[in-house]
């Protein structure tokens, strides 16, 4: 600002404008992924943090939607910073790749809503069922690996035995397969499906 | 008198009492075998802690183990060679009678074992001390 004569003329007036970020949201992770065992029932939790960004970002509420079959999410919904859960339940699906997403957005706000996208690979057991019993039963017929695998998905006592039977077997209920092992009892003929 | 079988052994006391009441022995000419069998079945029965569930692991041994079967819960058998026999019951409601089976003579009982190998809580899968169970045969 000039003014002819006067002191200190010119002037200078600084104006300043800042641009603030639009009210948008972020998750601290956007994909993961794990993997299970068929007839697995081991239920699992998983969560990312949800970050509020721009102008009012502390007080924002959000909410997420998502799911499906073997993903739901436990936390649907918050206010600034938190966490967003989801539970993933490998019990009843057959081995294969299973993809989900997790949709999170700021209520009210036009940005973009952030996305998580949660894979699942359900591998096949690395024994078959009767062999498995077989192995209780006569203690023989399968590798250490197996009977690794059989313990960790049972009691984990690092031994094979009968607790890791009893887990076997509700995990195989959980997942509607029917053990049928021959008696080799004359009459008997029972096939030994759980009632 | 001769027993045979549940069903012709019957029939057969009844004949002897008529026609040889005074010789004791019965048979056409007097060399039939004198012992008696008494064929049927017999149990398992286990007695220890009361909780929690649990199920049980176990080996039969006898040489003439027929027809075994559960009689509550679920069975798992497997004859792991002559004479030797492995069982796993679970869900098991009456510890008086986890399994029988069925042999020729019951009064050969003490020819037949029964082990106890391992007992598991089918609430946490854990295996427990086999110590203070007591597992044994009877009819």
């Amino acid at each position: 600002v000039t003014s002819s004569g006067a002191i200190g003329s010119p002037a200078r007036v600084i104006d300043s404008l800042t641009v603030l970020a639009p009210l948008a949201v972020e998750l601290s992770l956007s994909a993961g992924s794990d993997s299970a065992f068929f007839a697995d029932t081991d239920v699992h939790l998983d969560s990312v943090t949800v970050i509020p960004t721009g102008v009012g970002s502390e007080s924002a509420a959000w909410t997420a939607i998502g799911g499906g079959a073997w993903l739901s999410v436990t936390t649907t919904s918050g206010v600034g910073q938190g966490v967003l859960g989801w539970q993933v339940d490998p019990r009843g699906l057959t081995a294969g790749t299973y993809v989900d997403t997790i949709v999170v957005a700021i209520d009210g706000a036009s940005t973009q809503p952030a996305m998580f996208i949660h894979t699942l690979r359900v591998m096949e057991v690395p024994i078959t069922v009767e062999a498995a019993v077989a192995a209780f039963l006569a203690a023989s017929g399968v590798t250490p690996a197996q009977e690794a695998y059989l313990d960790s998905r049972g009691n984990d006592d690092g031994v094979l035995n009968l607790g890791d039977l009893l887990a076997l077997l509700d995990r195989l209920d959980a997942a509607g397969v029917t053990v049928s092992i021959p008696t080799g009892a004359p009459f008997s003929a029972a096939t030994q499906r759980r009632p | 008198v001769i027993r045979t079988d549940f069903h012709r052994g019957g029939v057969r006391r009844i004949f002897c009492a008529l026609v040889v009441p005074s010789t004791g022995a019965c048979g056409g000419n007097g060399t039939e075998p004198t012992g008696t069998t008494d064929p049927g079945f017999v149990r398992v029965a286990v007695t220890g802690p009361l909780s929690p569930d649990v199920a049980f692991k176990f080996r039969i041994t006898g040489t003439q183990v027929d027809s075994v079967r559960a009689a509550t819960g679920t069975m798992y058998f497997e004859e792991l060679g002559p004479g030797l026999h492995r069982v796993i019951v679970v869900d098991v409601a009456d510890r008086d009678r986890l399994v029988e089976f069925w042999v020729p003579d019951r009064n050969g009982l003490a020819e037949y074992g029964v082990n106890l190998e391992e007992v598991a809580a089918t609430g946490t899968y854990e295996n427990l001390s086999v110590a203070g169970y007591v597992i044994s045969l009877g009819q």
